[in-house]
């Protein structure tokens, strides 16, 4: 091998040598960006968590809260509203998880009215929706029924993270079985 | 033997560029690593801090590092486009303290 053959070679080696080195140093900023990215989605997902379970934990005291109407007659807590709904309204059935195309009247969603000057900011809180239906323990499609419990899901989306909390409550019956409009939590997924 | 020295001129000129390009990527490519990893390493931190503030739910005026950030009616909408609204009741929103006014904080409601 001659002293030019050898240059070339050289050569050949110094520039694998830098593509090495490139490749090393792309795979340490992508990796270091999935970190970072990583990071982000964890802290979303913090704050999806605690805006979820802390307002499922608003609702289960606000649906212990014997029902209450404003100055125009119409509700102003949950469990109002949920009892104006079932009894009063009587224009929401039961889901019974058989009947075709059932979750678009038994299911109901709801999303927070948000005004410019509302506290409320999905920057800080995300977008909340509760999605919410009743079903008797015996299948039954009474409203009046005592075995009737309210399942509520709330659901909180960060920045693409999203948590969700369902709970079930029951009707709140006294000893002679009749029923106030509050609810108890029966338990939490 | 001209033509040769010429070429190897330019190899050597071609050769510099290429390594100092490189050479110039890998400092950039090192340099952003190092400040991704740090702002991770950060926001973990921060997080991880944000979360125990929110879990222990001490208000700052008790010694704690959580502190109410307002009050809001909660008026929910369902329907078709929101054509019914509820009044829920009314909540607090709070948010964890932080020494840094950008820093991560974790808002939740009572």
């Amino acid at each position: 091998m001659t002293e030019k053959d050898d240059k070339g070679y050289t050569m050949i080696i110094v520039l694998c040598l830098m593509f090495l080195f490139m490749a090393l140093a792309l795979s340490m900023l992508f990796s270091s960006a999935q970190t970072l990215a990583r990071a982000g989605r964890e802290s979303a997902r913090k704050q999806s968590r605690a805006s979820a379970v802390s307002f499922a934990e608003w609702i289960d005291e606000e649906l212990g809260r014997l029902p209450a109407n404003g100055a125009e007659g119409k509700p102003n807590n949950l469990s109002g509203w949920t009892k104006k709904r079932l009894l009063d309204d009587r224009n929401w059935p039961a889901y019974t998880g058989g009947l075709e195309g059932e979750e678009e009247v038994a299911i109901l969603t709801y999303r927070p009215y948000v005004s410019e000057t509302s506290e409320l900011k999905e920057e800080e809180l995300g977008q909340l929706e509760v999605k919410m239906y009743w079903e008797a323990e015996d299948g039954g499609i009474d409203p009046e029924a005592p075995d009737v419990n309210l399942v509520v899901t709330v659901k909180a989306v960060v920045r693409g993270e999203q948590f969700s909390v369902t709970t079930r409550y029951a009707k709140n019956l006294d000893n002679s079985g009749s029923w106030d409009g509050t609810w108890n939590m029966r338990g939490r997924e | 033997m001209k033509n040769q020295k010429g070429t190897s001129l330019v190899s050597v000129i071609v050769s510099f560029a290429v390594m100092m390009i490189v050479l110039l990527l890998l400092q950039v490519s090192i340099t952003a690593s190092g400040r991704y990893t740090a702002e991770a390493d950060e926001l973990w931190k921060q997080a991880a801090s944000a979360e125990n503030k929110y879990v222990n739910d001490i208000p700052s005026s008790e010694g704690g590092e959580v502190e109410k950030a307002g009050n809001i009616d909660i008026v929910m909408e369902s329907g078709a486009a929101g054509a019914d609204r509820e009044v829920w009741g009314n909540i607090e929103k709070w948010q964890t303290t932080s020494d840094d006014p950008d820093g991560f904080k974790i808002y939740y409601f009572k």
